[in-house]
């Protein structure tokens, strides 16, 4: 039986507005294998990048629990939280956020200035993952002298750079053209089966989704199945 | 040292903006080095000349209106007075009519300004030479040296404020305090006007440093209720008057200030609105990547401070070239004997411009701190 990386327990978000309090997630039971990649889908507004951030530690439960590999996150502050997430998770976003003054090399060596890596060490990894990504002859160019899906590859190259085990991703190729998208599930896919990497991936796209080995659907703040049994699309398997 | 790199790439992100700021802080702490040197001038005339034991009596309406030669026997017997000394301000024109070719000339009585002006070193030849002919001049050491005068030189000077064009000869050069001043004698001009016996200012001697205060308010009291009531000052405070002649200083000092306290309002708004527009979302990439909140203040003050810093030292570096190489300085010196641009004004000058940074970049670096990350995320997509 896999090994339980992620378990939530009875996880509930709301946000308040004014005076008015919106339900996002209602008491949500979920555990997510090491070594998965899981699929989260659901229409706007069903809390599936609530639920993406809460397990990332970049947000916090109103109750429940969030245990990452035996550690109940929820419990962390802002300061043991920004450590873990150093340490522990690796970010893809829909719009690549990379930072635009700085190089493909520059922005995926960021995560590395945390640690105490020396300067060498830390251009070896750099230049590791950016071979990862086949984009190592790009390390000097800026996002703005990179295509779309080179961009994405650069943001992935700097979510594995740390070698986090959880790597989540929030519309990856929600950004990008067909082929480029293809060419990112491809990676992500990769990295999952090459780097064992855990990896959840929110996304509206049935495509995007099909690659991932199981898909979970959130509806209203509700998953539709819960407590480890997700629909498995039938084209994957 | 890692992280200088991500500070100054973030510098360079609006060149055009960053230079902008950067001229800003240089602008107003050029300004600010001026007015610092100024002042530290201004307070060092009293205190490093022997001028504690001089005051100054002129007229309490304007420093450029006169008073009767007569008042000189009364002052001098005001208790504490040891001497009183008539001097006016020629200001007449050298060669040109330039800042390069103005200097402070007086006409005084030439035997009691060296009991007033005792710490003026003169050998007792060009002394003599001085006081026995009605035409002769002296001439500070750094003057003479700025003209390459020599004794015996004929000096011309066209009148400017009296219709009266003298022409006089260098008799002494003179060491001490003031040395870019230039003497010539009283008589020559009231003879020239038929003895009018006005007199711009007295410099007064008096006996000790601690009878100061009595004594101009002893002065002031003998003319209160003449036709021309004086003012008695210390010699720091008239040099600050004197300076007035060439415009308003309190004035110039007081906008200055204004400039300064306004240009840095605009900086920290500037910086501020900066960070604000375009930070926001990166800031929140950086804290999901693992930057704690401590981290991203520092880099973002480490910033503010730096572009702080830059136009701080290229005023510095300014100050000194226009006011020491250039030598606009030599016009302010003539007045302020002491004014220069210090390594304690560069010193200021340079924090100020950190402090400048500092409270600029406090604010939006604070804020940027306190970013909730998945708001700033929410922003892009």
């Amino acid at each position: 039986m896999a090994e339980t990386l992620i378990n939530l327990v009875q996880v509930t978000k709301h946000y308040r507005r004014d005076t008015i309090d919106i339900p996002v997630l209602d008491n949500i039971d979920l555990e997510i294998s090491r070594g998965e990649f899981l699929a989260l889908m659901g229409p706007s507004g069903s809390g599936k990048t609530t639920l993406l951030n809460l397990i990332a530690g970049i947000d916090k439960p109103n109750s429940g629990r969030v245990v990452i590999d035996g550690n109940d996150i929820a419990k962390f502050n802002e300061q043991q939280l920004a450590k873990w997430r150093a340490r522990h998770v690796g970010f893809i976003f829909q719009l690549y956020n990379l930072i635009p003054v700085l190089s493909a090399f520059e922005n995926v060596e960021l995560p590395l200035l945390l640690t105490s890596l020396s300067k060498k060490k830390r251009r070896d990894h750099v230049m590791t993952a950016l071979s990862v990504v086949g984009l190592e002859d790009r390390e000097h160019h800026y996002p703005r002298q990179l295509s779309g899906g080179q961009e994405q590859r650069v943001a992935i190259a700097r979510a594995i750079v740390t070698d986090p085990s959880l790597l989540v991703a929030d519309e990856p190729t929600g950004d990008l053209d067909a082929k480029s998208a293809e060419e990112i599930l491809d990676l992500i896919k990769r990295l999952n089966e090459e780097f064992h990497k855990t990896i959840i991936m929110v996304t509206h796209d049935p495509r995007a989704a099909s690659h991932a080995h199981a898909v979970l659907h959130l509806e209203k703040g509700l998953l539709s199945k819960s407590g480890g049994v997700y629909e498995v699309p039938a084209a994957h398997h | 040292m890692k992280y200088l790199r991500l500070i100054i790439k973030n510098i360079g992100r609006n060149k055009r903006r960053t230079t902008l700021t950067i001229l800003s802080v240089m602008v107003s702490v050029f300004l600010l080095a001026t007015m610092q040197a100024v002042i530290a001038a201004l307070g060092g005339v009293g205190q490093l000349t022997g001028g504690e034991y001089r005051v100054i009596v002129r007229r309490n309406t304007s420093i450029a209106d006169s008073m009767p030669e007569a008042y000189r026997q009364k002052i001098e017997q005001v208790p504490g007075v040891t001497a009183a000394c008539a001097s006016n301000w020629f200001g007449g024109i050298y060669k040109e009519d330039k800042p390069g070719y103005t200097f402070a000339q007086f006409f005084v009585d030439t035997k009691a300004l060296f009991d007033v002006q005792f710490e003026m070193q003169l050998s007792p030849e060009e002394k003599a030479a001085f006081q026995q002919e009605r035409t002769a001049a002296i001439a500070g050491k750094k003057l003479a040296d700025k003209y390459g005068w020599k004794l015996g030189d004929v000096i011309e000077l066209k009148g400017a404020i009296y219709p009266l064009d003298a022409r006089l000869t260098l008799r002494g050069i003179y060491t001490g305090p003031q040395e870019t001043n230039f003497y010539f004698h009283r008589e020559f001009v009231e003879e020239a006007f038929g003895r009018p016996g006005r007199v711009g200012q007295f410099r007064v001697r008096i006996d000790s440093p601690s009878s100061a205060a009595r004594v101009m308010e002893d002065i002031d009291n003998l003319f209160r209720n003449s036709a021309a009531p004086t003012k008695t000052e210390t010699e720091a405070a008239f040099a600050a008057g004197f300076i007035s002649m060439l415009g308003n200083v309190k004035g110039l000092i007081s906008g200055i200030g204004l400039v300064v306290v306004f240009t840095i309002t605009l900086i920290g708004a500037n910086t501020m609105a900066m960070s604000a527009r375009e930070r926001f979302t990166e800031v929140a990439v950086m804290k999901a990547l693992g930057f704690r909140p401590a981290m991203i203040l520092t880099l973002m003050l480490s910033e503010a401070v730096l572009i702080a810093l830059f136009g701080g030292a290229l005023a510095a570096i300014a100050a000194k070239v226009i006011f020491q190489f250039v030598g606009l300085g030599d016009v302010l010196a003539l007045f302020l004997q002491g004014f220069k641009i210090s390594a304690g004004t560069i010193a200021i000058a340079l924090g100020a411009s950190a402090l400048i940074g500092l409270v600029s970049g406090g604010i939006p670096a604070w804020n940027a701190a306190r970013i909730n990350i998945v708001d700033g995320l929410r922003r892009v997509a």
